[in-house]
């Protein structure tokens, strides 16, 4: 069996480190693990596992194994180049790959400061029209917390449809509570769908909106507010017709109901932003694609012309039928016809614990 | 076929660096404000010239996570406070005057930043030559094991330190002006290790079996800091029965108590010409085994003189083979409930060599069919009883030392 996991958020921005070495420390407990996400204010830089096994560790270990986790993250926000997470599949490359400046390198003084320089592009231009659709049923503590983010968004979305698809007779009344709840939160529109799936909920919220961009996320998640602006951003590049974000666990939780939700599993999770092209499509396919390293359809914002150029999701495949894996058909169908996906890991969604109760 | 070998400085200007036309390429050691930031190696064409933009690049694709990693720490708070230990560095040599020498000269300097006693472990020398040297110097202590092989000669060094930390150094290596520091900043964050295992880069890349030798992987552990504890390690299932992860015995150092607690050194294992290592793998294991966090620390650097003949790394190559069989087959005997975990280990390990000697057939990665097969066949001679054969040897070399003292 494996270990409970208890999830720790670390703001390097707004604490000290020997502040943060001191709540670790009185978290661990025997038969635990600790995982401790890194942030820098809003900006997910790491995790870390800490283990009652490997405890205690000296406070200079604890800075150092902090700096080792955050440091790749660091280095490609604020350089670009030179930090690219490497395949596993592929033996690391004898030619020197594209590096920052070795001057830049060495002028590095107090990097963590240096980032706050780069908050999301955060604006959206105007230029695209931006529609947000929350997918999924959820209980109503969730669903409370989940649109409250949505409606702290900064840029805000132009529109926003909670597609629910509460579909048997016994969620009848989850599904009056819902729309009740919606009523709450101006300028969120409550749509019901009868069939379940959540491809089926994404399809119809295709539908009902209009977004030249459409963002999706759950109902049992809270998106940060810097989120929607890090999915617009990346969607600049007119290549790139679909980009994903980064699902953390909220807190207080064990982390394992987000497992299989989470498209890299919890030891690969990545910090790093990364771009997938069609040389990526085909360097995987011998090792049968590995689109899903893409990431989670649970948080992502897409073209209406990708969507139009594949046909919808597909609605045989989604998470509420018996084969849940819906993206990485998505994932697939784009690259293969040349066009480009990117993962912004810091357009960051938090999955919300069901036990989550109303305040 | 030699790589040329350069040390540089980053808080100066680059030089610019000319192969001659033997040189094949270029290792360079690269430090920041003297202290150890990595090594770059490359293969270039022979009479060709590195400018200092493209010394410059190949430094920054190679340093760029450590330089960032050295910033981040620095804007928490640094790397802690040099420890106050009482240490003891033992040499164990046998009959290479020359190699102490050098070595001495690059570490006995040392001791103007933190006093450490000093013990030379002369292993049943054929002459005096070593005890004539080692008199020569102030404050290094001589002691004359007369029994044959490296971890007789370890364990005497055990019982002889008064440090309560006790590193040992091979005669085939030369340290880094940061080893020291390296050493007790490790043992500063980490007091409550059992073992800090130090990273060994090549003292030259001067012949073809040098360079081979280093392609192949060396000694190189990388240049993070990694903590090793408790019984198991996420992503890794030969943890921590595949000790080579841990470290190498030319540069390792150990809380002298906790040796002497464990049994000390195991003396069947390198025992010098029929089996040649497995000793420090077997110390390392069993200092995680009992609980206790082992260390690698990058900054704690020794140079090792690679074999340079093609036919010495040959043997090199052969005594892995047998060395860690030998120290398969002891644990076995130790805990036989283990067996799933070696014949797991076994298994990778034939494959992996299995697949080294494909490769080396069809002239890819670095190793020649005779160097790949070397490996192997050593681990089969390791399996076949060597090392019972090595204890009722070490057995016997005891019993003749004792009986000559006695008489």
């Amino acid at each position: 069996m494996k270990t409970p996991i208890i999830v720790v958020h670390v703001d390097l921005a707004a604490e000290s480190i020997e502040h943060h070495y001191d709540v670790v420390a009185g978290r661990v407990r025997p038969c635990h693990g600790l995982r401790l996400f890194l942030w820098r204010g809003e900006l997910p830089l790491g995790d870390l596992v800490l283990t009652a096994a490997g405890w205690p560790v000296s406070r200079a270990r604890f800075r150092q194994l902090v700096a080792q986790a955050i440091a790749p993250a660091v280095g490609q926000r604020l350089f670009g180049v030179g930090f690219h997470p490497a395949v596993p599949e592929r033996r690391p490359s004898l030619v020197p790959l594209p590096a920052p400046p070795l001057s830049a390198l060495t002028a590095l003084v107090n990097p963590l400061d240096r980032l706050t320089d780069l908050d999301s592009s955060g604006t959206n231009n105007g230029a695209a029209r931006v529609s947000l659709v929350v997918c999924g049923q959820s209980r109503p503590a969730q669903l409370r917390r989940a649109l409250a983010a949505v409606q702290a968004l900064k840029p805000a979305p132009d529109e926003v449809v909670l597609v629910d698809n509460a579909s048997n007779a016994s969620k009848a009344s989850s599904a009056s509570t819902a729309r009740e709840l919606v009523a709450d939160y101006p300028g969120i529109r409550y749509v019901h769908e009868a069939r379940p799936g959540l491809s089926v909920a994404r399809n119809r919220g295709l539908r009902e909106t209009s977004g030249d961009i459409i963002a999706f996320t759950d109902a049992d998640a809270e998106v940060l507010p810097t989120w929607l602006g890090w999915l617009i951003a990346a969607l600049e590049a007119p290549e790139i017709m679909a980009v994903t974000g980064l699902l953390l666990p909220a807190s207080l939780d064990t982390e394992h109901q987000l497992v299989f939700r989470n498209h890299l599993g919890g030891l690969g999770r990545s910090y790093r932003s990364q771009r997938f092209d069609s040389a990526f499509f085909r360097g995987m396919r011998r090792y049968g694609g590995r689109v899903w390293r893409i990431g989670t359809d649970s948080n992502m914002a897409v073209r209406r012309q990708a969507m139009e150029l594949i046909g919808g999701f597909d609605e045989r495949l989604a998470a509420g039928t018996h084969r849940p894996n819906g993206r990485s058909e998505l994932w697939s169908v784009l690259l293969a016809q040349g066009w480009c996906c990117y993962y912004e890991p810091a357009a960051v969604a938090m999955a919300l614990p069901s036990s989550l109760t109303s305040p | 076929m030699s790589y040329l070998y350069a040390d540089v400085e980053l808080e100066q200007p680059l030089p610019t660096l000319t192969l001659s036309d033997v040189d094949s390429g270029v290792g360079v050691i690269v430090r920041r404000r003297g202290i150890l930031l990595g090594f770059v190696i490359a293969e270039r064409a022979p009479s060709s010239v590195v400018s200092a933009q493209e010394l410059e690049a190949l430094i920054a694709a190679s340093c760029a996570k450590t330089l960032v990693q050295d910033a981040v720490l620095e804007s928490l708070g640094g790397r802690a406070m040099l420890s106050e230990i009482s240490l003891t560095v033992a040499v164990c040599t046998h009959n290479r005057t020359a190699g102490l020498k050098q070595l001495l000269a690059s570490l006995l300097p040392l001791r103007e930043e933190w006093p450490f006693e000093m013990l030379v472990v002369d292993n049943d020398p054929s002459d005096d030559t070593t005890r004539n040297f080692v008199a020569t110097l102030p404050d290094v202590r001589y002691v004359r094991e007369d029994r044959t092989g490296l971890d007789f000669a370890r364990n005497r060094a055990v019982a002889e330190a008064t440090g309560e930390i006790l590193a040992f150094l091979d005669d085939d290596t030369e340290v880094d002006r940061g080893w020291l520091t390296g050493l007790r900043l490790a043992w500063g964050e980490h007091p409550d290790a059992g073992c800090v295992t130090g990273q060994v880069l090549p003292f030259e890349l001067a012949t073809e079996a040098q360079i081979t030798f280093e392609r192949y992987g060396g000694f190189g552990h990388g240049f993070d800091t990694v903590r090793y504890v408790g019984p198991s390690l996420p992503g890794n299932r030969l943890y921590p029965l595949a000790a080579g992860i841990f470290g190498a015995g030319c540069n390792m150092s150990f809380r002298r108590d906790l040796v002497r607690d464990l049994g000390g050194f195991d003396e069947a294992l390198d025992t010098g010409r029929p089996l040649p290592g497995g000793g420090d793998l077997d110390m390392f294991h069993r200092v995680v085994r009992a609980g206790y966090p082992l260390l690698y620390e990058p900054r704690y650097v020794a140079f090792h003189k690679h074999r340079r003949e093609h036919s010495e790394l040959r043997r090199q190559l052969w005594t892995w083979g047998t060395g860690l069989m030998a120290y398969l087959v002891k644990t076995l005997r130790a805990e036989p409930s283990r067996t799933p975990e070696v014949a797991w280990l076994l298994t990778w390990w034939l494959r992996f060599h299995l697949k080294a000697v494909a490769r080396s057939l069809l002239r890819r990665g670095p190793l020649s069919p005779d160097l790949a097969l070397a490996q192997l066949a050593g681990g089969f001679v390791g399996l076949a009883g060597t090392y019972g054969r090595s204890r009722r040897r070490s057995a016997a070399i005891s019993a003749r030392v004792a009986r000559r003292t006695r008489e």
